[in-house]
C-alpha cells in the first residue's frame, strides 16, 4: 500500500509542478506586456525631468530593467528546483557577468577600442536573452540526471 | 592552510557533475558567441538559412493562403508584406547554444552527433511554422503579433528543445550505466 500511496503523490507533485509552471508562465507574459508598456512610459518621461539628469534616468531604467529581469529567471527557476540554493546561484553569477560585461563596456569606451565591445555584449546578453537561465535549466536536468 | 582549503574546495565543485557542466556549457557558449558565430559563420550561410526557413513557411502557409510569396528575406500574403526574416530570427544562434548545452553533457560522440542534428532540425521547423504563424497574425490583423514574436515562441522552442534534452540525457546515462556483458 505504501509504495503505490508514494507513487501517487509522487505524480500529483508532478502534474502540481507543471501547473505552478504554466500559472508562472502566464503570469509573467502578462507581467512582460505591461512591462514593456512601463519603460516605455519611463524612457519617453526621462527628457522632462529636472532634477536629475538624462544619462543617470537611462542608468536608472537600464538597472531597473535588469533587475526585473533577473527576479524573472529568478522566479523560473525557483519553481522548477523547489530550492532556493541554485536560483540564488543564478543570480550571483548574472551579477557576476553583468558587471564585467558593464565594466569592457566602460573600459572600451574609455580606450575608444572596438575589441571588446562583442566580449562585452556577449556578458550582456548571456542574462538579457536568457542564455544564463536556459544553461541553468539544463545544468538541473543534468544534475537530476546523475542523482537518478 | 587556507590555500589547500581553496584547492580542496576548487576540487570538489570541479568533480561536482552539475558545476562541470555549467562550467563547460559556458565555456563553449563563449567560444561560439565570440569566435564561431561571430568570425566564422559567413553571412551566406545566414541567408541561406533564411531562404529555407521562407520556402517551408510559404508551404505551410499555402496550405491555408492563396498568393503566398518569398523574396528577399520577406514574405507575402496576397500582396501584402507580412513578416520580414531578418539574421537573427534564422534559428542560428539558437542551434549554437543547444550545441554547446549538448556538448558539455557526458556521452559518447555519436549520441552527441545524431542528438545536434535532431535539434538542429527541430530548431528549424519550429522556426518555419512561428514565422508562417506570426505572417498569418499580421495577415488577419490580429493583435498577439508581438507577445507571440517576442514571448510565446520563445517559451515554446526552449521548453521543447529542453525537453527533448531531459529525455536524450536520461536515456543515454541509462544506457551507459549498464554493465558490459562479457
Amino acid at each position: 500500500m505504501e509504495p503505490k500511496n508514494k507513487q501517487t503523490r509522487s505524480k500529483a507533485d508532478k502534474i502540481l509542478k507543471i501547473l505552478k509552471l504554466l500559472l508562472l508562465g502566464m503570469l509573467l507574459i502578462i507581467f512582460a506586456l505591461k512591462y514593456d508598456a512601463f519603460n516605455s512610459y519611463l524612457i519617453s518621461n526621462a527628457q522632462s525631468l529636472t532634477f536629475l539628469s538624462f544619462s543617470v534616468w537611462i542608468w536608472v531604467i537600464k538597472i531597473l530593467s535588469y533587475t526585473v529581469q533577473l527576479l524573472i529567471d529568478y522566479l523560473i527557476l525557483l519553481v522548477l528546483t523547489e530550492n532556493h540554493r541554485f536560483p540564488t546561484l543564478l543570480i550571483f553569477v548574472s551579477l557576476f557577468f553583468l558587471i564585467i560585461g558593464f565594466l569592457l563596456a566602460f573600459i572600451s569606451q574609455k580606450l575608444g577600442t572596438q575589441l571588446p565591445i562583442t566580449v562585452s555584449s556577449f556578458f550582456v546578453k548571456l542574462v538579457k536573452s536568457q542564455v544564463l537561465l536556459i544553461l541553468f535549466v539544463a545544468g538541473y536536468i543534468v544534475g537530476k540526471v546523475y542523482k537518478a | 592552510m587556507l590555500k589547500i582549503n581553496m584547492l580542496e574546495k576548487l576540487k570538489i565543485l570541479i568533480n561536482n557533475p552539475i558545476y562541470r557542466f555549467l562550467f563547460l556549457s559556458f565555456v563553449y557558449s563563449l567560444i561560439w558567441d565570440i569566435l564561431l558565430y561571430q568570425l566564422l559563420i559567413p553571412v551566406a550561410f545566414e541567408e541561406w538559412v533564411i531562404e529555407q526557413v521562407g520556402a517551408l513557411s510559404r508551404l505551410i502557409l499555402s496550405m491555408a493562403y492563396a498568393g503566398i510569396s518569398f523574396s528577399n528575406d520577406n514574405l507575402y500574403i496576397g500582396g501584402i508584406l507580412c513578416v520580414h526574416i531578418g539574421i537573427p530570427c534564422n534559428g542560428v544562434e539558437t542551434m549554437g547554444i543547444i550545441s554547446c548545452i549538448i556538448l558539455a553533457f557526458r556521452a559518447a560522440w555519436f549520441h552527441k552527433l545524431w542528438f545536434i542534428l535532431l535539434n538542429y532540425t527541430v530548431i528549424f521547423l519550429l522556426n518555419a511554422v512561428r514565422v508562417a504563424v506570426l505572417a498569418a497574425l499580421v495577415y488577419e490583423r490580429n493583435q498577439s503579433y508581438e507577445i507571440n514574436h517576442k514571448y510565446i515562441f520563445n517559451i515554446v522552442l526552449y521548453g521543447v528543445l529542453l525537453i527533448l534534452f531531459a529525455l536524450w540525457s536520461q536515456k543515454i546515462s541509462k544506457q551507459e550505466a549498464k554493465p558490459i556483458k562479457s
